[in-house]
């Protein structure tokens, strides 16, 4: 059963990354890419990782997909170039890298006991990880928040540039 | 939970190790909140680079110092040793000098930032945390945290297209950079169930050792494209030369110097099981960077796309002496990753002096004649220039054949005659501009304006540039003790 849910999970998931990449119309990228978003909440959610799966659905579903519309209605789309057929010199380049990606992936699974290492989830996610979030790793999330004070300054200082013209 | 009890199992007096970090950070806090309060103007201006350079030498001084030194704090997420005290000294003091060149070339260029301050601030404190962990989740954080203002600080040359390109570029492979750097800890944390270097890599066994091998490879992948290691530079030539120059300078000082600290507490814990990958990965890199690095240098007419490329070439030489995986090796690292950053930054602070002028444009043919129009300029650029081919008695020279002795001592000779090679192709370039600059005639007249504060560091660079060379065992006798007790620390686990 598990297996069946995984299986179908991950092919809706390959499906709609696929989609996201080979369709032509940015609006409809971002439904291909909430589609990849949603399977990947739901493979969060058939490994019990529920912390996670909700996370994703917050975060990347609702806030980023809802940016990323948002940016898309204030490009000026007649100024933008447009895709222009096959790349094939691009896609002599990289054929060599995906079949090794693929290939080493391939290798890994086969070759390596991954899931003897796997390590039972604590019951209640979402507290374990608030403890651990607020004890042991209270420096890394004290220095997350200096990150966004960045991102915060250097998109205030853009943003006024472009209203001073 | 009870929130006492979260509070008890952080020990609070812990703070008092982040001593100098938490004084950067308040120096940031105070200008950002003295730009909300104060009006633009020149008294500004001029304020705001004092504050700056008060609150970094308050933060050199609020080090404790002591050799031989290692405490884990914060449940061992953040680890204050001597390597990280030299590294946060290094970078405070290089971030000190390029201060008042930001301001000037500012200024001239009439493109002020008051916001460039705090964001260098916040950058260092990024350099500061990301020298000073063998966490992956800090190292991570801290990467993101000095990636995202080098980004900004790219971009702040007002009005300038080129300038927003080069970091539009950066941001995207940077990102991609960070991707492959979470990649490479997921297959860590995989194989062996902890976030901690130092843990992951002891914790080899015969079940785990493909992931580990894989994971160890993202992240010096990942690094690899943050020093700018040759194929994953192409963003490192357009960003330094899209950047405000004194940035340029700040990113290829003490920004390479905090990204190779991880690489370079990695490598006491790389075990005889792991060698053989990391020495093939680490020395095909770093030939590859080497070779390819200086060959592009040769062909470029942009003097500080030059300088760039100069700089990926640089990050080959110290790359290479990692793969020996020995103590003599780290030492060489540790020292050419010190003294790059002193000879990198004093060469772009010169050319933002330069680029005072209203007819430069940074092309190779405009430096003719330097000489007959400012004799200081022109004889420090010439020194920077020397050290970073390596000419003896500056620090180039005892850099190159540290890393020399270093490959010799494992018997990696090809990478050695690599290094040769590519230092012979380097002349080329660097010998070309000293000529253009001592032997052609006056291209144009220019007349360079610096105060005292821009002249002092210029001579101090100048100044570490030669002592450091002639008497290398000031900093060597420093780096070995910290070399050995890195390996010490590494051989008790």
């Amino acid at each position: 059963m598990e297996l069946l849910v995984f299986v179908v999970i991950s092919t809706i998931a390959i499906a709609s990354a696929l989609g996201a990449i080979l369709v032509k119309s940015p609006i409809h990228v971002m439904v291909w890419f909430l589609g990849f978003i949603l399977s990947v909440a739901a493979s969060f959610f058939a490994l019990k990782a529920d912390l996670l799966a909700g996370l994703q659905l917050v975060i990347y579903a609702v806030a980023i997909v809802v940016f990323y519309v948002l940016v898309i209605t204030t490009i000026p789309w007649e100024k933008v170039k447009m895709f222009e057929g096959f790349y094939k010199k691009e896609f002599v380049f990289a054929l060599p890298a995906f079949l090794f990606t693929v290939g080493a992936s391939i290798y890994l699974v086969i070759n390596s006991r991954l899931s003897n290492l796997r390590q039972p989830l604590p019951k209640d996610n979402v507290s374990a990880l608030g403890t651990v979030l607020f004890t042991k790793y209270i420096a890394p999330f004290e220095l997350a928040s200096f990150i966004l004070l960045i991102a915060m300054i250097g998109a205030i200082i853009f943003g006024k540039e472009k209203a001073n013209g | 939970m009870d929130i006492r009890l979260l509070l008890g199992s952080t020990n609070l007096y812990e703070f008092k190790y982040l001593l100098p970090e938490i004084t950067v950070f308040f120096g940031a806090f105070v200008l950002f909140l003295l730009d909300i309060v104060m009006k633009n103007s020149e008294t500004k201006k001029r304020v705001f680079l004092w504050i700056s350079i008060l609150f970094l030498a308050l933060s050199v001084l609020s080090f404790s110092f002591k050799s031989a030194f290692f405490k884990d704090v914060f449940s061992g997420t953040y680890t204050i040793d001597t390597l990280g005290m030299f590294s946060k000294i290094f970078e405070i003091v290089l971030t000190l000098m390029v201060l008042p060149f930001l301001h000037t070339y500012m200024n001239k260029k009439n493109t002020f930032y008051y916001e460039v301050y705090y964001i260098t601030f916040l950058s260092l404190l990024g350099m500061m945390t990301l020298s000073s962990s063998y966490n992956l989740v800090v190292i991570y954080v801290s990467l993101e945290m000095v990636s995202i203002s080098f980004y900004i600080m790219t971009a702040l040359f007002r009005g300038s297209f080129i300038s927003k390109e080069g970091a539009y570029k950066y941001l995207i492979i940077g990102g991609i950079s960070i991707i492959i750097a979470l990649y490479g800890a997921a297959f860590m944390y995989a194989a062996s169930k902890s976030l901690d270097i130092r843990a992951i890599m002891s914790s080899y066994n015969d079940a785990n050792a493909a992931y580990l091998i894989v994971g160890m490879i993202l992240f010096l992948l990942a690094f690899a494209i943050k020093i700018g290691i040759i194929p994953f530079h192409f963003w490192l030539p357009d960003a330094y030369t899209a950047a405000p120059t004194p940035i340029t300078g700040f990113m290829a000082s003490a920004g390479k110097l905090a990204f190779f600290i991880p690489l370079l507490r990695l490598v006491p814990y790389v075990n005889q099981h792991l060698y053989s990958s990391w020495m093939i990965s680490v020395s095909i890199l770093a030939a590859a960077t080497m070779i390819v690095g200086n060959a592009l240098a040769l062909v470029q007419s942009d003097l500080k796309r030059l300088l760039a490329y100069s700089s990926i070439a640089h990050s080959g030489y110290i790359l290479s002496v990692l793969s020996s995986n020995s103590s003599m090796g780290l030492k060489a690292a540790i020292y050419f990753v010190f003294v790059y950053s002193v000879m990198g930054l004093g060469a772009f602070l010169v050319l933002s002096v330069l680029e005072q002028a209203e007819e430069w444009d940074n092309q190779l043919p405009k430096i003719g004649g330097l000489y007959r129009n400012t004799g200081f300029l022109s004889i420090s650029f010439a020194v920077f220039i020397f050290a970073l081919l390596g000419i003896p008695p500056t620090v180039g020279f005892v850099g190159k054949a540290l890393v020399f002795l270093g490959l010799a001592i494992k018997n990696i000779y090809w990478l050695g005659f690599v290094l040769i090679l590519a230092t012979a192709i380097s002349t080329g370039y660097y010998v070309r501009i000293v000529v253009l600059m001592f032997m052609k005639d006056v291209e144009f007249r220019f007349k360079p304006h610096y105060d005292i504060l821009e002249n002092v560091s210029i001579s101090l660079l100048v100044f570490l540039t030669f002592v450091l060379g002639m008497f290398p065992f000031v900093l060597w006798n420093g780096i070995s003790n910290i070399s050995e007790f890195l390996f010490k620390i590494a051989n008790l686990r």
